[in-house]
């Protein structure tokens, strides 16, 4: 079961919690643009995927 | 479940609930995190479980039109109370999600971490201005007119309000600040719309002069002004709307967050003594402050809209459901020893902010206003000052434990430079 990263991008407001829990898939750039740099979350990734999830302030991703 | 051995009686407007929520709030989650409020007809949530999926329920709403004993209808028809409405109509309490979305999303290029870090300069020095001013001579010093002066300046600074429209500007954010406490008296609520009325005028042509600049200044309006999502801008309504919300959800709550961390830090010293020597802990000091002793006492407040259970309690469409952020900030569910003031403590899972679609839009801006404030105070200018006496708290404001007076005695001035 391979896990992804999905951001709602509208509610993205570039609070930058993801990034500091999980910097090897998630970064912003100097636009306040969120990118995503892993296309599937490896598993030794998957439970800081998850803290990133549960601490977005936006609620704005999702494990998918 | 225990049966209680003794009724428990949920009165936040209580003077012993002011001094010391956290009795009630323990009882609460631990018996009722959903708690059926008959007295007031409200359901009240405690729990840090409770308060996520308050703050993620897409059946409960933010608009007071949705609660069932909402008397504004009204009022809020006649001629005079137009700007008032409009103001509210166009706000991020208001708006209907697909609005809403689109409006934070436009307002919100303003405020990330790093739209604030460009403003922070200009916080400090408005910060250091204020606290030199009002301390200048003093060997007691009160933290709360301190702290009062602070939110309605940064965000004069941060507006660009022009110098000769301050005092109009501030006398519109004092009124608008008192609206927020509800009123029944008709004479107060016609002066509060005539306010709105004022203000909007002003603001509509603060906000013409900004269009009309060649080279208009780095400021947060400018950014409201030219922010675009898909060929998309904000209206005059609707910023108008998103200053007068920097006021009501800005101003009062950074004046007691700055009263409350500054009191915690005095009361521990050892973890001020720890501040003072390494800067970089005040952040984690703040935030800690925030879950340790939230000041709210109303809670905030959401609106069900259709009937469903929650935790074996009945809503009912239209009821008032009351979220206690403070309590949350103490659930052993969510924190170790929650009643240990930690400055090392991690926050990641605190919902000082709320959290999801109404995430505080401010938080960022807060953040900052409070690092300086109570840096400024505690570490750079007055590294020796002492808690002179306990605050006096003012048993009266329905909203928040304020803190009326917090005496500081101030000991010997740092030099600056």
């Amino acid at each position: 079961m391979s896990v992804r990263i999905e951001i709602d991008r509208l509610a993205c407001e570039a609070n930058g919690v993801c990034e500091e829990i999980l910097p090897e898939a998630l970064q912003l750039d100097d636009k306040d643009e969120l990118h995503l740099r892993l296309a599937v979350v490896p598993a030794e990734l998957e439970e800081r995927a998850r803290k990133a999830v549960q601490a977005c302030p936006r609620q704005a991703l999702r494990l998918v | 479940m225990d049966t209680p051995t003794t009724k428990f009686v949920y009165e936040p407007d209580s003077p012993r609930h002011t001094q010391d929520p956290h009795a009630d709030y323990a009882w609460l989650r631990s018996n009722a995190p959903v708690y059926s409020w008959r007295e007031r007809d409200a359901i009240v949530v405690s729990s840090a479980a409770g308060l996520r999926e308050m703050f993620t329920d897409e059946r409960l709403s933010l608009d007071v039109r949705h609660w069932a004993h909402y008397a504004g209808e009204q009022l809020f028809s006649q001629p005079r109370f137009e700007a008032w409405r409009l103001s509210d109509d166009n706000g991020l309490f208001r708006l209907p999600p697909a609005d809403h979305a689109r409006v934070r999303k436009l307002a919100s290029v303003a405020l990330t971490p790093r739209a604030v870090r460009r403003m922070d300069a200009q916080i400090e020095a408005t910060v250091i201005e204020i606290l030199e001013r009002m301390s200048e001579g003093k060997e007691v010093f009160d933290v709360s007119a301190f702290a009062e002066a602070v939110p309605m300046t940064v965000i004069s600074d941060i507006l660009g309000i022009p110098e000769a429209d301050r005092a109009a500007f501030r006398h519109f954010g004092v009124t608008v600040i008192k609206a927020v406490i509800p009123s029944q008296d008709i004479e107060v609520l016609s002066g509060i719309a005539d306010t709105y009325t004022e203000g909007r005028k002003l603001m509509l042509r603060i906000i013409a002069e900004r269009r009309a600049m060649s080279e208009p200044p780095e400021d947060m309006l400018t950014d409201w002004i030219n922010a675009t999502e898909d060929g998309d801008r904000l209206s005059d309504d609707e910023l108008i709307s998103l200053a007068t919300a920097l006021i009501v959800a800005g101003s009062d709550t950074t004046v007691h967050a700055t009263c409350y961390a500054v009191y915690h830090l005095l009361k521990q010293p050892e973890a001020l003594a720890e501040v003072r020597a390494d800067r970089s802990l005040l952040r984690g000091a703040i935030e800690e402050s925030l879950r340790y002793d939230l000041f709210g006492k109303s809670g905030v407040f959401r609106y069900a809209l259709e009937d469903f259970e929650w935790k074996g309690v009945p809503v009912r469409k239209g009821q008032m459901i009351i979220g206690l952020i403070g309590a949350a900030g103490r659930d052993p569910e969510l924190y170790e020893e929650p009643e240990r003031f930690d400055i090392r403590r991690e926050h990641r899972s605190d919902l000082t902010f709320g959290l999801g679609r109404h995430f505080c839009l401010g938080a960022n801006l807060a953040r900052s206003e409070l690092i300086h404030a109570v840096g400024k105070l505690l570490i750079d200018y007055y590294p020796d000052a002492t808690l002179e006496a306990e605050p006096e708290l003012d048993f009266h404001n329905p909203l928040m434990r304020a803190m009326k007076t917090l005496p500081l005695r101030l000991g010997a001035k740092a030099v600056q430079g």
